[in-house]
């Protein structure tokens, strides 16, 4: 018997904070050295 | 805005409902409030400020799609750990962007007076939702949001002496999240999961007294208590401009003993009156006692609502997969270390610009 495949979602979710959390430091690092 | 959206919305993922559900229930907020953002600026200054021509009460220039995601990150990372986005988007607003006068504190204020507002329609329809406990908290936060800006003028008008402020905020809720990761909530309180759901009756209501119910269990709480812990909660968010669930719901369940999901009837009512209440202080009432308003930059605070929606709409979707724990040693750690640098830079000047 397979197991059910995880939908593209289930498997972006977990890692969603993170991802959110570093291109927050990303674009942040950005303004900071491009429009101070 | 203290986690409920997040709670409000639990379904199984699935790739074409979320899809479809973001079209239907989302887009058209988004829209809404990007549509009122453009209008207001045009209303309040004429033209769109941006990256080109600064916010005028800002003093700034930014980009308007960096207010959007703004709101998005905080709106999303604060959503899942229970916690506001406004007590996240006034550092950023403040140390990154740069938007340093008194106006940034109702400016705050319009995202945190729109984000929750989507979460309270969905309380209202699933009967998590109860006036006798939402009503003294909320008549408290309304007398805290007519003397909180006068603080503000008063006691914090220049941005040190704020900075020291938020950075007091920032350094609670640092030690809260870490705090919560070492020591979870017991089960002795029996906090429903994230699924739960019941309506939250009211049982008695006396003089000074009102007891409520839900799934067995019941609470007697004084109103007089409910009255002051509003009006105090209410006198320091509004002078930072923030809702004010950052201090509400560790009361709550610290004091009152009361499960995430009943709590959260009363907060989320509150940080809508608390903003909208604060809101009306600094534009209209401040003018009339000092002669001088502070006023928002409307747009600012639109185009931050708009990625508001947005993000605690996908931490409703997420928060089941996320490592709750991981994820608030990370904000925790990072809220502390800014709320320290804040404070310290009050009694030593650090040698960057905050």
């Amino acid at each position: 018997m397979s197991t059910p495949r995880k939908s593209w979602m289930e498997i972006i979710a977990p890692w969603s904070p993170f991802i959110v959390l570093a291109l927050a430091a990303a674009v942040a690092t950005y303004h900071v050295i491009f429009n101070w | 805005m203290q986690g409920s959206p997040a709670q409000a919305a639990q379904v199984p993922l699935a790739g074409e409902s979320v899809g479809r559900e973001f079209l239907v229930r989302v887009a058209p907020l988004v829209v809404a409030f990007l549509a009122a953002g453009y209008a207001a600026a045009i209303l309040q200054h004429g033209y769109v400020p941006g990256s080109d021509r600064p916010f005028p009460l800002a003093g700034v220039a930014v980009p308007n799609w960096h207010i959007f995601w703004m709101g998005l990150w905080t709106g999303f990372t604060m959503a899942l750990v229970g916690e506001a986005s406004g007590i996240f988007a006034l550092p950023y607003s403040m140390s990154i962007l740069q938007f340093s006068t008194p106006s940034i504190t109702p400016t705050t204020q319009i995202l945190t007076f729109l984000n929750p507002i989507g979460a309270v329609l969905g309380f209202r329809r699933t009967g998590q939702w109860n006036l006798d406990l939402a009503k003294w908290v909320c008549l408290g936060g309304v007398a805290g949001g007519l003397v909180g800006p006068f603080l503000r003028v008063i006691f914090f008008s220049e941005p040190k002496p704020f900075q020291l402020l938020v950075g007091l905020a920032l350094g609670f809720v640092g030690i809260h999240l870490l705090y919560s990761v070492l020591r979870p909530h017991t089960p002795q309180r029996a906090e429903p999961g994230p699924r739960a759901s019941g309506r939250i009756e009211t049982v008695g209501r006396e003089r000074r007294r009102i007891s409520i119910a839900y799934r067995g269990q019941s609470w007697t709480l004084s109103t007089p208590g409910l009255f002051w812990t509003g009006a105090g909660v209410g006198v320091i968010a509004s002078a930072l401009g923030v809702g004010g669930g950052f201090l509400l719901v560790p009361i709550f369940v610290a004091i009152y003993g009361l499960p995430m999901y009943v709590l959260v009837a009363a907060t989320i009512p509150f940080v809508i009156v608390l903003s909208a209440v604060g809101l009306f202080t600094y534009a209209v009432v401040m003018p009339m006692v000092t002669g001088t308003a502070i006023l928002p930059e409307w747009s600012w605070g639109f185009f931050a609502a708009a990625g508001g929606v947005v993000g605690s709409w996908w931490a409703a979707k997420t928060q089941r997969w996320v490592p709750e724990s991981i994820l608030k040693s990370m904000l925790g750690g990072v809220t502390a270390i800014a709320g320290t640098l804040y404070v310290v830079n009050f009694f030593y000047p650090l040698p960057f610009k905050l």
